[in-house]
Protein backbone atom coordinates (compact mmCIF):
# COMPACT_ATOMS: atom_id res chain seq x y z
CA UNK A 1 0.00 0.00 0.00
CA UNK A 2 1.84 3.05 -1.14
CA UNK A 3 -0.73 5.59 -2.28
CA UNK A 4 -2.44 8.38 -0.38
CA UNK A 5 -5.57 6.35 0.27
CA UNK A 6 -3.59 3.52 1.86
CA UNK A 7 -1.73 6.05 4.02
CA UNK A 8 -5.02 7.65 5.08
CA UNK A 9 -6.38 4.24 6.02
CA UNK A 10 -3.31 3.55 8.14
CA UNK A 11 -3.63 6.90 9.93
CA UNK A 12 -7.35 6.32 10.59
CA UNK A 13 -6.69 2.86 12.04
CA UNK A 14 -3.97 4.34 14.23
CA UNK A 15 -6.32 7.07 15.49
CA UNK A 16 -8.91 4.43 16.29
CA UNK A 17 -6.26 2.75 18.43
CA UNK A 18 -5.40 6.02 20.19
CA UNK A 19 -2.59 7.55 18.11
CA UNK A 20 -3.06 11.33 17.96
CA UNK A 21 -3.67 12.80 14.49
CA UNK A 22 -0.34 13.75 12.96
CA UNK A 23 1.69 11.55 15.30
CA UNK A 24 2.12 8.73 12.76
CA UNK A 25 5.03 9.90 10.66
CA UNK A 26 6.57 6.62 9.49
CA UNK A 27 3.82 5.24 7.28
CA UNK A 28 6.14 3.06 5.23
CA UNK A 29 7.17 1.16 8.35
CA UNK A 30 4.11 1.10 10.55
CA UNK A 31 5.64 -1.22 13.13
CA UNK B 1 -14.55 6.62 5.73
CA UNK B 2 -14.96 7.09 9.49
CA UNK B 3 -18.71 7.64 9.18
CA UNK B 4 -19.24 4.78 6.72
CA UNK B 5 -17.63 2.36 9.17
CA UNK B 6 -19.31 3.69 12.37
CA UNK B 7 -16.02 4.97 13.82
CA UNK B 8 -16.97 8.54 14.72
CA UNK B 9 -18.25 7.95 18.29
CA UNK B 10 -15.01 6.18 19.26
CA UNK B 11 -12.93 8.91 17.61
CA UNK B 12 -14.93 11.53 19.53
CA UNK B 13 -14.12 9.73 22.79
CA UNK B 14 -10.43 9.43 21.88
CA UNK B 15 -10.27 13.13 21.02
CA UNK B 16 -11.73 14.17 24.40
CA UNK B 17 -9.90 11.57 26.51
CA UNK B 18 -6.50 12.20 24.92
CA UNK B 19 -6.93 15.94 24.28
CA UNK B 20 -6.43 15.79 20.52
CA UNK B 21 -6.31 19.05 18.58
CA UNK B 22 -9.08 18.45 16.04
CA UNK B 23 -10.63 21.07 13.69
CA UNK B 24 -13.94 22.34 15.10
CA UNK B 25 -16.07 21.08 12.23
CA UNK B 26 -14.59 17.58 12.53
CA UNK B 27 -15.03 17.53 16.32
CA UNK B 28 -18.65 18.69 15.93
CA UNK B 29 -19.41 15.92 13.42
CA UNK B 30 -17.85 13.29 15.69
CA UNK B 31 -19.77 14.59 18.74
CA UNK B 32 -23.04 14.61 16.80
CA UNK B 33 -22.46 11.01 15.73
CA UNK B 34 -21.73 10.07 19.35
CA UNK B 35 -24.95 11.71 20.58
CA UNK B 36 -26.97 9.95 17.87
CA UNK B 37 -25.38 6.62 18.77
CA UNK B 38 -26.24 7.24 22.45
CA UNK B 39 -29.90 7.79 21.55
CA UNK B 40 -29.93 4.64 19.42
CA UNK B 41 -28.39 2.63 22.25
CA UNK B 42 -31.39 3.55 24.42
CA UNK B 43 -33.70 2.09 21.76
CA UNK B 44 -31.59 -1.07 21.57
CA UNK B 45 -31.68 -1.37 25.36
CA UNK B 46 -35.49 -1.11 25.39
CA UNK B 47 -35.77 -3.65 22.57
CA UNK B 48 -33.47 -6.05 24.41
CA UNK B 49 -35.59 -5.82 27.58
CA UNK B 50 -38.79 -6.37 25.61
CA UNK B 51 -37.56 -9.21 23.38
CA UNK B 52 -35.54 -10.91 26.11
CA UNK B 53 -38.44 -10.76 28.58
CA UNK B 54 -40.80 -12.37 26.08
CA UNK B 55 -38.32 -15.11 25.12
CA UNK B 56 -37.62 -15.83 28.79
CA UNK B 57 -41.36 -16.01 29.53
CA UNK B 58 -41.78 -18.47 26.64
CA UNK B 59 -38.97 -20.66 28.00
CA UNK B 60 -36.76 -20.12 24.93
CA UNK B 61 -33.01 -20.09 25.56
CA UNK B 62 -31.25 -17.21 23.81
CA UNK B 63 -27.98 -15.30 23.61
CA UNK B 64 -27.34 -11.69 22.54
CA UNK B 65 -24.56 -11.80 19.93
CA UNK B 66 -21.65 -9.47 19.12
CA UNK B 67 -22.32 -5.84 19.97
CA UNK B 68 -24.47 -6.20 23.08
CA UNK B 69 -21.81 -7.53 25.48
CA UNK B 70 -19.18 -5.33 23.84
CA UNK B 71 -21.25 -2.13 24.09
CA UNK B 72 -22.61 -2.55 27.61
CA UNK B 73 -19.67 -4.33 29.24
CA UNK B 74 -16.38 -3.99 27.35
CA UNK B 75 -16.31 -0.53 25.72
CA UNK B 76 -15.92 2.53 27.97
CA UNK B 77 -19.51 3.58 27.04
CA UNK B 78 -22.28 1.84 25.06
CA UNK B 79 -22.52 4.49 22.34
CA UNK B 80 -18.85 4.02 21.41
CA UNK B 81 -19.82 0.68 19.87
CA UNK B 82 -22.70 1.60 17.51
CA UNK B 83 -24.95 -1.22 16.34
CA UNK B 84 -27.07 -1.46 13.21
CA UNK B 85 -29.37 -4.04 14.75
CA UNK B 86 -29.67 -6.53 17.58
CA UNK B 87 -28.59 -10.09 16.84
CA UNK B 88 -30.10 -12.83 19.00
CA UNK B 89 -29.23 -16.53 18.77
CA UNK B 90 -31.70 -19.28 19.60
CA UNK B 91 -31.56 -23.01 18.91
CA UNK B 92 -32.61 -23.89 15.37
CA UNK B 93 -35.49 -25.94 16.80
CA UNK B 94 -36.79 -22.83 18.61
CA UNK B 95 -36.37 -20.20 15.93
CA UNK B 96 -39.89 -20.24 14.46
CA UNK B 97 -41.45 -20.32 17.93
CA UNK B 98 -39.21 -17.40 18.92
CA UNK B 99 -40.24 -15.44 15.80
CA UNK B 100 -43.90 -15.96 16.77
CA UNK B 101 -43.26 -14.83 20.34
CA UNK B 102 -41.46 -11.71 19.12
CA UNK B 103 -44.18 -10.99 16.55
CA UNK B 104 -46.67 -10.84 19.43
CA UNK B 105 -44.37 -8.26 21.07
CA UNK B 106 -44.45 -6.02 17.99
CA UNK B 107 -41.41 -7.29 16.06
CA UNK B 108 -42.83 -7.67 12.54
CA UNK B 109 -41.22 -9.22 9.48
CA UNK B 110 -42.20 -6.78 6.72
CA UNK B 111 -42.23 -8.08 3.15
CA UNK B 112 -41.45 -11.68 4.09
CA UNK B 113 -43.78 -14.62 3.64
CA UNK B 114 -43.59 -18.26 4.72
CA UNK B 115 -41.51 -19.11 1.63
CA UNK B 116 -38.92 -16.43 2.50
CA UNK B 117 -38.72 -17.76 6.06
CA UNK B 118 -38.25 -21.33 4.77
CA UNK B 119 -35.51 -20.16 2.40
CA UNK B 120 -33.77 -18.28 5.23
CA UNK B 121 -33.88 -21.42 7.36
CA UNK B 122 -32.26 -23.40 4.54
CA UNK B 123 -29.68 -20.92 3.30
CA UNK B 124 -29.10 -18.12 5.83
CA UNK B 125 -27.92 -18.01 9.40
CA UNK B 126 -30.87 -15.87 10.49
CA UNK B 127 -34.53 -15.30 9.61
CA UNK B 128 -35.51 -12.20 7.59
CA UNK B 129 -35.05 -9.09 9.79
CA UNK B 130 -37.71 -8.28 12.40
CA UNK B 131 -38.59 -4.63 12.84
CA UNK B 132 -40.15 -2.89 15.84
CA UNK B 133 -41.46 0.37 14.42
CA UNK B 134 -42.28 1.86 17.84
CA UNK B 135 -38.72 1.49 19.07
CA UNK B 136 -37.11 1.98 15.66
CA UNK B 137 -35.04 -1.17 16.13
CA UNK B 138 -34.24 -4.04 13.76
CA UNK B 139 -33.62 -7.46 15.26
CA UNK B 140 -32.12 -10.51 13.58
CA UNK B 141 -33.05 -13.89 14.96
CA UNK B 142 -30.14 -16.27 14.31
CA UNK B 143 -30.31 -20.05 14.21
CA UNK B 144 -26.66 -20.42 13.15
CA UNK B 145 -23.39 -18.57 13.73
CA UNK B 146 -21.65 -19.17 10.41
CA UNK B 147 -22.76 -18.88 6.81
CA UNK B 148 -23.85 -22.25 5.40
CA UNK B 149 -20.85 -24.31 4.16
CA UNK B 150 -21.99 -24.07 0.53
CA UNK B 151 -22.75 -20.32 0.59
CA UNK B 152 -19.28 -19.18 -0.46
CA UNK B 153 -16.82 -20.66 -2.92
CA UNK B 154 -14.32 -20.77 -0.05
CA UNK B 155 -14.57 -22.93 3.08
CA UNK B 156 -16.44 -21.31 5.97
CA UNK B 157 -15.65 -22.55 9.52
CA UNK B 158 -18.77 -23.75 11.30
CA UNK B 159 -19.11 -22.40 14.84
CA UNK B 160 -21.33 -24.38 17.20
CA UNK B 161 -24.53 -22.55 18.25
CA UNK B 162 -25.41 -25.19 20.86
CA UNK B 163 -22.03 -24.73 22.57
CA UNK B 164 -22.50 -20.95 22.67
CA UNK B 165 -26.00 -21.29 24.13
CA UNK B 166 -24.75 -23.79 26.74
CA UNK B 167 -21.88 -21.52 27.80
CA UNK B 168 -23.85 -18.27 28.05
CA UNK B 169 -23.21 -15.79 30.86
CA UNK B 170 -25.64 -13.23 32.29
CA UNK B 171 -24.94 -9.53 31.80
CA UNK B 172 -26.94 -6.75 33.47
CA UNK B 173 -28.14 -4.24 30.84
CA UNK B 174 -30.34 -1.44 32.12
CA UNK B 175 -31.65 -3.57 34.99
CA UNK B 176 -32.38 -6.61 32.79
CA UNK B 177 -30.39 -9.83 32.76
CA UNK B 178 -29.13 -10.45 29.22
CA UNK B 179 -27.49 -13.78 28.34
CA UNK B 180 -24.27 -13.20 26.39
CA UNK B 181 -21.64 -15.58 24.96
CA UNK B 182 -18.67 -16.73 27.03
CA UNK B 183 -15.68 -14.52 26.17
CA UNK B 184 -13.93 -17.21 24.11
CA UNK B 185 -17.12 -17.81 22.11
CA UNK B 186 -17.63 -14.08 21.58
CA UNK B 187 -14.04 -13.64 20.37
CA UNK B 188 -14.36 -16.62 18.02
CA UNK B 189 -17.63 -15.33 16.61
CA UNK B 190 -16.26 -11.82 16.04
CA UNK B 191 -13.27 -13.22 14.17
CA UNK B 192 -15.05 -15.80 12.02
CA UNK B 193 -17.86 -13.37 11.21
CA UNK B 194 -15.45 -10.63 10.09
CA UNK B 195 -13.09 -12.90 8.18
CA UNK B 196 -15.33 -15.44 6.51
CA UNK B 197 -18.74 -13.73 6.57
CA UNK B 198 -17.47 -10.32 5.46
CA UNK B 199 -13.90 -10.77 4.13
CA UNK B 200 -13.08 -7.95 6.63
CA UNK B 201 -15.23 -5.36 4.81
CA UNK B 202 -17.39 -4.97 7.94
CA UNK B 203 -14.78 -2.42 8.97
CA UNK B 204 -12.09 -1.84 11.61
CA UNK B 205 -14.56 -1.78 14.49
CA UNK B 206 -13.73 -5.48 14.78
CA UNK B 207 -10.20 -4.52 15.92
CA UNK B 208 -11.63 -2.20 18.58
CA UNK B 209 -14.02 -4.99 19.59
CA UNK B 210 -11.11 -7.39 20.05
CA UNK B 211 -9.05 -4.79 21.91
CA UNK B 212 -11.75 -3.81 24.41
CA UNK B 213 -12.86 -7.43 24.89
CA UNK B 214 -9.30 -8.59 25.65
CA UNK B 215 -8.64 -5.56 27.87
CA UNK B 216 -11.49 -6.43 30.20
CA UNK B 217 -11.93 -10.20 30.06
CA UNK B 218 -9.81 -13.23 30.83
CA UNK B 219 -9.55 -15.57 27.86
CA UNK B 220 -8.79 -19.28 28.16
CA UNK B 221 -6.22 -19.15 25.35
CA UNK B 222 -5.64 -22.93 25.36
CA UNK B 223 -9.33 -23.54 24.73
CA UNK B 224 -9.54 -20.70 22.22
CA UNK B 225 -6.55 -21.82 20.13
CA UNK B 226 -7.59 -25.48 20.26
CA UNK B 227 -11.05 -24.55 18.93
CA UNK B 228 -9.55 -22.35 16.20
CA UNK B 229 -7.22 -25.16 15.11
CA UNK B 230 -9.94 -27.78 15.18
CA UNK B 231 -12.25 -25.60 13.09
CA UNK B 232 -9.49 -24.41 10.75
CA UNK B 233 -9.41 -20.65 11.41
CA UNK B 234 -6.23 -20.26 13.48
CA UNK B 235 -4.62 -18.23 10.69
CA UNK B 236 -7.55 -15.84 10.82
CA UNK B 237 -7.17 -15.48 14.59
CA UNK B 238 -3.45 -14.73 14.13
CA UNK B 239 -4.22 -12.15 11.44
CA UNK B 240 -6.78 -10.24 13.52
CA UNK B 241 -4.64 -10.37 16.66
CA UNK B 242 -1.65 -9.03 14.70
CA UNK B 243 -3.73 -6.16 13.25
CA UNK B 244 -5.15 -5.34 16.69
CA UNK B 245 -1.64 -5.31 18.14
CA UNK B 246 -0.39 -3.06 15.33
CA UNK B 247 -3.03 -0.39 15.90
CA UNK B 248 -4.10 -0.78 19.55
CA UNK B 249 -0.85 -1.90 21.18
CA UNK B 250 0.24 -5.21 22.74
CA UNK B 251 -2.50 -7.77 23.32
CA UNK B 252 -2.45 -10.48 26.01
CA UNK B 253 -1.69 -13.30 23.56
CA UNK B 254 0.48 -13.65 20.48
CA UNK B 255 0.05 -16.10 17.60
CA UNK B 256 2.44 -16.69 14.65
CA UNK B 257 2.88 -13.45 12.69
CA UNK B 258 1.19 -13.45 9.25
CA UNK B 259 3.16 -12.37 6.14
CA UNK B 260 3.44 -8.59 5.77
CA UNK B 261 1.69 -8.64 2.37
CA UNK B 262 -1.33 -10.34 3.93
CA UNK B 263 -1.40 -7.85 6.81
CA UNK B 264 -1.30 -4.97 4.31
CA UNK B 265 -4.08 -6.49 2.17
CA UNK B 266 -6.20 -7.15 5.27
CA UNK B 267 -5.69 -3.58 6.48
CA UNK B 268 -6.79 -2.31 3.08
CA UNK B 269 -9.86 -4.59 3.11
CA UNK B 270 -10.88 -3.38 6.59
CA UNK B 271 -11.53 0.09 5.20
CA UNK B 272 -12.93 -0.96 1.85
CA UNK B 273 -15.55 1.19 0.16
CA UNK B 274 -18.88 -0.25 1.43
CA UNK B 275 -20.31 0.18 -2.09
CA UNK B 276 -17.90 -2.45 -3.44
CA UNK B 277 -18.76 -5.26 -1.01
CA UNK B 278 -20.69 -7.27 -3.56
CA UNK B 279 -17.80 -7.10 -6.01
CA UNK B 280 -15.28 -8.14 -3.36
CA UNK B 281 -17.45 -11.07 -2.29
CA UNK B 282 -17.83 -12.21 -5.89
CA UNK B 283 -14.10 -12.08 -6.53
CA UNK B 284 -13.29 -13.89 -3.27
CA UNK B 285 -15.90 -16.57 -3.96
CA UNK B 286 -14.72 -17.20 -7.49
CA UNK B 287 -10.96 -17.01 -6.99
CA UNK B 288 -10.82 -18.96 -3.73
CA UNK B 289 -13.29 -21.68 -4.78
CA UNK B 290 -12.01 -24.95 -3.35
CA UNK B 291 -13.48 -27.20 -6.04
CA UNK B 292 -15.21 -27.03 -9.46
CA UNK B 293 -18.50 -27.76 -7.66
CA UNK B 294 -17.94 -24.84 -5.25
CA UNK B 295 -17.11 -22.59 -8.20
CA UNK B 296 -20.27 -23.68 -10.02
CA UNK B 297 -22.33 -23.02 -6.87
CA UNK B 298 -20.79 -19.55 -6.47
CA UNK B 299 -21.68 -18.71 -10.10
CA UNK B 300 -25.22 -20.12 -9.74
CA UNK B 301 -25.83 -18.11 -6.57
CA UNK B 302 -25.05 -14.93 -8.48
CA UNK B 303 -27.54 -15.78 -11.19
CA UNK B 304 -30.49 -16.10 -8.81
CA UNK B 305 -32.12 -13.17 -6.96
CA UNK B 306 -33.33 -13.98 -3.45
CA UNK B 307 -37.02 -13.98 -2.64
CA UNK B 308 -36.99 -10.58 -0.95
CA UNK B 309 -35.51 -8.98 -4.08
CA UNK B 310 -38.14 -10.65 -6.27
CA UNK B 311 -40.89 -9.58 -3.86
CA UNK B 312 -39.75 -5.97 -3.69
CA UNK B 313 -38.73 -5.39 -7.32
CA UNK B 314 -41.01 -7.61 -9.40
CA UNK B 315 -44.68 -6.96 -10.07
CA UNK B 316 -45.28 -10.28 -11.78
CA UNK B 317 -43.83 -12.75 -9.27
CA UNK B 318 -40.41 -13.00 -10.96
CA UNK B 319 -40.67 -14.58 -14.43
CA UNK B 320 -37.96 -14.99 -17.09
CA UNK B 321 -38.25 -11.34 -18.11
CA UNK B 322 -37.62 -10.13 -14.56
CA UNK B 323 -34.70 -12.56 -14.19
CA UNK B 324 -33.04 -11.41 -17.42
CA UNK B 325 -33.29 -7.75 -16.41
CA UNK B 326 -32.03 -8.52 -12.89
CA UNK B 327 -29.01 -10.46 -14.15
CA UNK B 328 -28.20 -7.75 -16.71
CA UNK B 329 -28.35 -5.06 -14.02
CA UNK B 330 -26.22 -7.11 -11.67
CA UNK B 331 -23.49 -7.63 -14.24
CA UNK B 332 -23.66 -3.98 -15.31
CA UNK B 333 -23.00 -2.97 -11.67
CA UNK B 334 -20.14 -5.44 -11.47
CA UNK B 335 -18.66 -4.17 -14.74
CA UNK B 336 -18.81 -0.57 -13.53
CA UNK B 337 -16.90 -1.59 -10.38
CA UNK B 338 -14.23 -3.27 -12.49
CA UNK B 339 -13.44 0.15 -13.91
CA UNK B 340 -12.75 1.55 -10.43
CA UNK B 341 -9.09 1.17 -9.44
CA UNK B 342 -9.79 1.32 -5.71
CA UNK B 343 -12.56 -1.27 -5.96
CA UNK B 344 -10.34 -3.61 -7.97
CA UNK B 345 -7.47 -3.33 -5.49
CA UNK B 346 -9.66 -3.84 -2.42
CA UNK B 347 -11.43 -6.82 -3.97
CA UNK B 348 -8.12 -8.39 -5.03
CA UNK B 349 -6.74 -7.84 -1.51
CA UNK B 350 -9.76 -9.41 0.17
CA UNK B 351 -9.55 -12.39 -2.19
CA UNK B 352 -5.82 -12.76 -1.43
CA UNK B 353 -6.55 -12.79 2.31
CA UNK B 354 -9.24 -15.46 1.84
CA UNK B 355 -6.88 -17.60 -0.27
CA UNK B 356 -4.17 -17.30 2.42
CA UNK B 357 -6.66 -18.28 5.12
CA UNK B 358 -7.55 -21.39 3.10
CA UNK B 359 -4.01 -22.47 2.23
Amino acid sequence: MSDALAAAKHVLLGMLGGAAPGSQTDLANPD
Amino acid sequence: MAAAHRLEPLLAWRAITDGWAVPDEVASAWDAARRTAALHSLGFQAALRLAGGRLDAAGIGWVALKGVALAWRDYPAPELRPMRDIDLLVARADVLHAAGVLAAAGFAMPGSDAAAVAEALRQDKHLPPLEHTGLGVTLELHHALSDAPERHGYRTPQLDPAAMLAGREALAVGGASVPCPASEDLLAHLMVHALYGHRLDCGPLVLADIHFLLAGREIDWCRFVATAQAQGWERGAALLLALTTRHFGPQPHVLPHPPEAILAAAQDALLADPATRDHAETLADLTAARSPAALAHAVRRRLKPDRQVVASESTGGGGWGFWAVWVARRFARLASRLGDRRARREARGAAAVIRWLQS
